[in-house]
């Protein structure tokens, strides 16, 4: 089938504009979890003059777009005198917000995790951080796995935002070689299956990770 | 000038002939026999699993089952026989739900719809069922608030009342189509016991009135007091019938027995 | 900051604008999401299963990429559209799984004991289903439904990318004039978030008072 062939030949462009994906989601995972695990810490902290400020920053960036976050970076780093690549302005945005989702996600969890397990720590004679660290923090995570999947997935989906301006990654590179060829929003099709196949296998990968954890407890 | 009395019904309010039910590959009745006459108020008594409560459920075909007849008031439910008598033709959706009209099922955990006031849950069936006006239904409605002793709860919530409040107005809402017998699974298993009382005299008032009722319990001092006849459930098979003196007296099984004993022993014990 | 104030009518027309997008989004995803949810909650297998891969696909694709092949679909397929009705066209298609996803949920969670009283009493399916499941469902439903109302105002922003002018496209256009960056995109921001913080109080209002106990 010529369209097979035609599908063939549009691989190399898509898998460059893949990596570039691969690249941003490997770039900001990381670091939205670990602030994450951060801030959530500041959030939970008891002191006003810090849970205050860290619920109000979270709260605005969780309402607020993410591609107008992007472009806070992209036209606000060259006034800072920094020359920085649209994609490192794409991945300092999606890492900056969903460090805000991931710190919400981690404090829902540590909220599930029943009061009576506090008081058990208490009463074997661990202290407050001791409690937190080694008794509430580890049913915390296990209980957030499945929704820290979630927001992976949200994650790879809204790496697709750099296309707006300008970094040619899975889905911008669609749009180039829809414009260098005469097809059009078949493209697309095969663009969208490529991000299916990639949020189908983290999801698939959380899931055996939650599968996994439950076992080791 | 003549006496004109009530011929006595000779026909059984209810009639279980050899039902069998089974979950899977799990046998919970085996082929139950009883008969239950108008007026009579029969208690089913037994350890869990025993079949008891699903006994019940049949008999409002909110159960299905596998093998067997059930009467009530000379209708049969679920399944009609094809006129050789040897085929069972499923009933339609209209035919059942009209034989549950006939019974009244008030359930452990009241089940009340929570989107609805006290009064509206009663007014529901009236309406929606029978056809009622709303204003027909709103009398009839608070004067069976009245009766269960909630008159001036009527537009509460269930959420706003407490357990054994909500499980009369349970009551209240099966009464309101007029049953012809009153099914009640368990409906003082999940109260505080200081409200258990409450809902144990409402069925006590309705079975000096004359209603039929079966009657799924624990409540071991009530089935004495209140039964004209106790059946004893066990692993599916009913082992012992009789009115509650005689079954107490008289344990003509083992299982009974034992079971006496453990009643006993908890009696002195509280 | 005087920079915000002198565009800031022109910023406030953009917002406007976002805000008809986002309602015609909402409104429309939500009728269409609910015929189906209602539809796959009371269907058989196939039914289900339909709307399964459909809420599959949705959620593993970017919205960005639904919008491109609207963008550029339509056209050929001879439909001559302006581009903000492609772009809610693909936001709809977006938004419409979700929402049946949640409202097939929420029917099916409506417990079972609830629904047998009313059969008890002698309701037929039909009525079981208008009187209890409905009412019941939709209570359910609310506190996510409203979460996605909220997320489908952010993704207006994303049509901009095809030319859709609208508040994030008005705030590029006076930032690349202006070069103020930062005071145009705080000031757009605070649009946004006053928006979407609201409803997002809503939404945990209504979980308070209707999530499942």
């Amino acid at each position: 089938m010529s369209w097979l062939n035609m599908v063939w030949g549009w691989l190399p462009e898509f898998f460059n504009g893949f990596l570039v994906t691969l690249t941003l989601v490997g770039m900001c995972l990381p670091v939205a979890v670990a602030f994450g695990m951060g801030v959530v810490l500041m959030r939970l902290s008891n002191h006003a003059l810090i849970w205050a400020p860290t619920y109000a920053v979270i709260e605005f960036l969780r309402n607020v777009p993410t591609f107008l976050l992007i472009l806070v970076v992209y036209y606000g780093a060259p006034l800072l005198g920094s020359r920085l690549d649209g994609i490192y302005c794409g991945a300092i945005a999606i890492a900056v917000q969903h460090t805000a989702y991931l710190a919400e996600v981690f404090r829902g969890g540590v909220s599930a995790v029943p009061r009576t397990q506090w008081d058990a720590g208490r009463a074997i004679g661990l202290r407050p951080a001791g409690v937190f660290f080694r008794v509430v923090l580890p049913q915390a995570v296990l209980k957030v796995v499945p929704a820290i999947g979630n927001q992976v997935v949200v994650l790879i989906k809204d790496t697709s935002l750099v296309a707006g301006i300008g970094v040619v990654d899975l889905t911008l590179s669609g749009k180039l070689v829809m414009e260098r060829t005469a097809a059009s929003y078949e493209v697309f099709i095969v663009i969208a299956a490529f991000y299916l196949v990639l949020t189908t296998l983290a999801s698939a990968g959380f899931h055996w990770l939650e599968i996994f954890s439950r076992k080791r407890n | 000038m003549n006496n004109a009395q009530p011929l006595p019904t000779s026909r059984p309010m209810i009639e279980v002939r050899g039902v069998s039910k089974s979950f899977g590959e799990n046998q919970v009745l085996k082929s139950i026999s009883f008969e239950v006459k108008e007026g009579e108020v029969v208690v089913l008594i037994g350890p869990s699993g025993s079949g008891k409560s699903t006994l019940l459920r049949c008999i409002n075909y909110l159960e299905d089952f596998q093998a067997g007849e059930i009467l009530v008031d000379g209708a049969a439910v679920g399944y009609n026989s094809s006129a050789g008598g040897s085929k069972r033709i499923k009933q339609s959706e209209t035919e059942i739900a009209r034989l549950r009209t006939k019974a009244g099922m008030v359930f452990q955990n009241y089940n009340l719809f929570p989107h609805k006031t006290a009064i509206q849950n009663i007014m529901m069936g009236p309406v929606l069922v029978n056809g009622e006006s709303k204003a027909e239904a709103r009398e009839h409605a608070q004067a069976l608030l009245a009766k269960v002793g909630l008159a001036d709860k009527a537009n509460h919530y269930p959420s706003q009342l407490s357990g054994g409040q909500q499980q009369r107005v349970a009551i209240a809402r099966a009464l309101a189509m007029r049953p012809k017998v009153m099914l009640f699974d368990e409906v003082t298993s999940a109260l505080d016991p200081e409200l258990v009382d409450e809902v144990l005299k409402t069925l006590r008032d309705l079975s000096t009135e004359g209603m039929t009722m079966i009657i799924v319990t624990h409540e071991m001092q009530f089935a004495r007091d209140v039964a004209d006849r106790l059946l004893f459930f066990y692993q599916g098979s009913i082992i012992e019938d009789g009115p509650p003196n005689d079954v107490f007296a008289n344990p003509k099984t083992e299982r009974f027995q034992a079971f006496v004993k453990r009643f006993q022993s908890a009696a002195t014990a509280a | 900051m005087d920079v915000a104030f002198l565009n800031i009518n022109y910023l406030l027309k953009a917002a406007l604008v976002t805000l008809e997008m986002a309602v015609a989004t909402v409104v429309l995803s939500f009728i269409v999401g609910t015929a189906l949810g209602v539809a796959a909650a009371l269907s058989g297998r196939l039914v289900r299963s339909v709307l399964t891969v459909y809420v599959y696909v949705v959620r593993g694709v970017p919205v960005l990429v639904l919008i491109f092949i609207a963008y550029f679909g339509l056209p050929r397929l001879g439909v001559d559209a302006p581009n903000y009705v492609a772009a809610t066209i693909a936001l709809v298609i977006y938004f419409a799984a979700f929402v049946a996803d949640i409202v097939r949920g929420s029917i099916l969670a409506v417990p079972k004991s609830t629904v047998e009283a009313g059969l008890a009493i002698g309701l037929r399916w039909r009525q079981v289903l208008m009187q209890i499941q409905l009412p019941l469902g939709m209570r359910l439903a609310l506190p996510p439904l409203v979460t996605t109302a909220s997320i489908a105002v952010k993704s207006t922003s994303y049509a901009s990318i095809v030319g859709v002018w609208e508040l994030t496209y008005a705030s590029r256009e006076v930032v690349e004039r202006t070069l103020a960056a930062f005071e145009i995109f705080f000031t757009v921001m605070v649009i946004y978030f006053c928006i979407c913080y609201p409803i997002s109080l809503c939404a945990t209002y209504l979980q308070r008072r209707y999530a499942a106990a």
